[in-house]
């Protein structure tokens, strides 16, 4: 915990930094508009007001703003939002400019781009889901949560603060929609045929023919289908793009990606679902459910089985 | 004072994080924010503010809005510590924002803590064991499961002391049989197995995209938690390595047809039923001509890992068998029923 709290008050500091010596440039006045960071990706956008009034100052006084490890000048717009590119140096740690070789203009908005370390972004928000859905006979409801754990500095710095795709991965369960899907009669003819092949490699000559007869009428019951019908079923239903209809989510969130996350067994017992939302001064926190009709999932389940029963 | 946005997360498991969240329109009085949380209940973390004091074992806390880094937003994260026997329980957050002594607003939030409840229904007082008994059809229980959250179940049967059941899951020992034979090296070792081909349909592109796919699964790590960490370590290194790899993925290749069985009827044994969860699969138990009286056990705990007190049904067994010596194995059918719970 004091670990991740010190990557977070480096990273505050780097941009306390930034705004001390914005300020000692004095007659600039540069400001610190807002920053944009994207919880995904790790991404942040600062962006910078530089006012450099035309006069004598600007030949005296270069312009200066701190460099760090893995940010850099991405653009420098002027007044007339035309792009003007510049030649930054490396100075001390710092990136340097002269500001006698401005044009005209005595504005420039200027965008920094780099990235925000793990723990700093942990100590920036928290995201929660509970372990279990509440359930019903129709739905399974997920709680979502997500809040700015921090937000004072960043008002104070910036007018504006964005903190984009805010993820947290709900996992659905969808074991029992498929186990109780699968029709009875497939079932009793797995496991008369895991009886048979354990017998038949056993040396009980009696067992070895009941458990083959049993197996042979299980079979009866169920046409042709075989279990890499059944996987292929699963893996066809619990696909992203099939599985997303069966999904909703309330606003704010919205649904980024649909993962399987697949354990020894082979049919997914749980699907990852990432929703995201986005946080700012004017909504530091976020709440809403995400439903997973598993009644009308089952029941695709079942007539999956039936028209395979059919084509078979 | 307007309240735009005020939050609790609407259940919580015990020990579980319980997110909660005011915003308001900006209120220049409101000078400190005074929450009593119910017994029991801990603060893990506070959100936009560094500093609180708190009394009566850290269930009431002051916050001064001073301390509030943005003058209008706060938050918690906290937890129940406590394992109620009731399958829910809503447990009364009081939170009062207070200028000079008076309380401009005083809120309650409910936080929900519920658990998983097993409960026998139905389970017979006697079995008769005789020479005509279908041990299939001899055992039977029905268990409901009242509350929410899913309850991970270990079923034993206990009789003088000692654990007479076994898990009775094809799945595993197969998995287990993988294992061991790519293991053993010197024995069989990872010679392909002969496939039973007894008009069994298996499409070849599926069988060796399988055999891929549980290969891929190993090297990931997806390691039942009862099989051996070095046998599953030997297998990896074995898949790991490009010469052997091949021979690996020969031997996964022909014992895939049982696997694929035993993978089947394992899944569906271990969801019998919703927010039941049988990580063993159904289990089997031996009965022996000494035993007069068996104890079934149902050691559960919740998603969160909280353990709650087990049930058990004691069984008297009256065995009438002439060869009683002979070894008798059954089945523990379980009817699983589940009562949803209304938040």
């Amino acid at each position: 915990m004091k670990e991740k709290m010190d990557a977070a008050k480096t990273a505050l500091d780097v941009v306390a930094q930034i705004e001390n010596i914005l300020k000692r440039l004095g007659p600039y006045r540069p400001e610190l508009k807002s920053l944009t960071v994207d919880y995904l990706t790790r991404q942040s956008v600062m962006k910078i007001l530089l006012s450099v009034p035309q006069g004598l100052k600007r030949k005296l006084r270069p312009i200066e703003i701190p460099a760090y490890p893995g940010y850099y000048v991405d653009e420098v717009f002027d007044e007339s939002f035309s792009k003007v590119v510049l030649p930054w140096r490396l100075e001390d740690g710092k990136l340097v400019l002269r500001a006698n070789i401005l044009p005209a203009s005595e504005k420039y908005f200027m965008t920094l781009k780099g990235s925000m370390s793990k723990s700093a972004l942990e100590e920036l928000v928290a995201v929660h889901c509970p372990e279990d859905p509440k359930r019903d006979e129709e739905t399974d409801r997920y709680w979502i949560h997500s809040a700015i754990k921090d937000m004072g500095f960043w008002e104070q710095v910036y007018s504006q603060l964005s903190v984009d795709r805010v993820s947290t991965c709900v996992t659905v369960g969808v074991e029992r929609s498929f186990s109780s899907s699968i029709p009875r009669n497939v079932r009793r003819w797995l496991e008369a045929r895991a009886r048979a092949d354990t017998a038949l490699e056993g040396r009980d000559r009696h067992r070895m023919f009941a458990s083959w007869r049993d197996y042979r009428l299980a079979r009866r019951q169920v046409g042709r289908i075989s279990p890499s019908d059944i996987f292929e079923i699963a893996r066809r239903l619990l696909s992203p793009d099939i599985f997303i209809v069966f999904i909703q989510v309330d606003d704010p969130y919205r649904i980024e990606s649909i993962v399987p996350l697949m354990p020894t067994g082979l049919v997914p017992d749980e699907i990852g679902v990432n929703v995201q939302t986005d946080l700012n001064f004017q909504r530091p926190a976020a709440d809403g459910n995400l439903i997973f009709r598993k009644r009308d999932f089952s029941q695709k389940i079942t007539k999956e089985f039936d028209d395979l029963e059919e084509k078979k | 004072m307007d309240m735009i946005s005020e939050y609790v997360a609407p259940w919580a498991l015990p020990s579980e994080d319980i997110p909660i969240h005011f915003f308001w329109v900006p209120e220049p009085s409101l000078e400190t924010i005074r929450i009593e949380l119910p017994p029991k209940f801990s603060v893990v973390e506070v959100l936009n503010a560094d500093e609180y004091s708190s009394g009566h074992e850290g269930t009431q806390l002051t916050i001064d809005c001073r301390a509030l880094k943005s003058n209008n937003y706060f938050g918690m994260i906290v937890r129940s510590s406590k394992k109620h026997r009731k399958t829910l329980v809503q447990c009364p957050i009081k939170v009062s924002f207070i200028s000079s002594n008076e309380v401009l607003s005083s809120r309650i939030l409910k936080a929900t803590v519920v658990r998983p409840k097993l409960k026998v229904i139905d389970a017979p007082k006697k079995l008769i064991i005789d020479d005509k008994v279908n041990p299939a059809k001899l055992f039977n229980l029905t268990i409901a499961h009242f509350g929410l959250g899913t309850a991970e179940i270990e079923m034993r049967v206990v009789a003088k002391g000692q654990t007479v059941s076994s898990p009775d899951s094809l799945y595993l020992e197969i998995l287990q049989e993988l294992c061991e034979e790519i293991l053993g090296g010197e024995r069989k070792s990872t010679e392909e197995v002969e496939p039973l081909n007894h008009g069994f349909r298996l499409d070849e592109r599926w069988l060796q995209a399988t055999t891929r796919e549980i290969a891929n699964q190993i090297q990931k790590g997806y390691i039942p938690p009862e099989m051996k960490k070095e046998a599953t370590q030997k297998v990896l290194q074995l898949l790991t390595s490009e010469t052997e790899r091949e021979r690996i993925l020969k031997a996964i290749y022909s014992r895939l047809r049982r696997l694929v069985l035993g993978a089947l009827l394992y899944y569906m044994d271990r969801y019998p039923e919703e927010d039941i969860y049988l990580p063993y699969g159904r289990i089997r138990t031996i009965f022996r001509s000494q035993v007069k009286t068996m104890k079934v056990r149902f050691s559960y705990n919740d998603s969160m890992g909280n353990r709650y007190s087990p049930i058990q049904v004691i069984i008297e067994i009256d065995d009438r068998r002439t060869d009683k010596d002979k070894i008798f194995r059954a089945p523990i059918n379980v009817t699983w029923k589940r009562e949803q719970l209304e938040i």
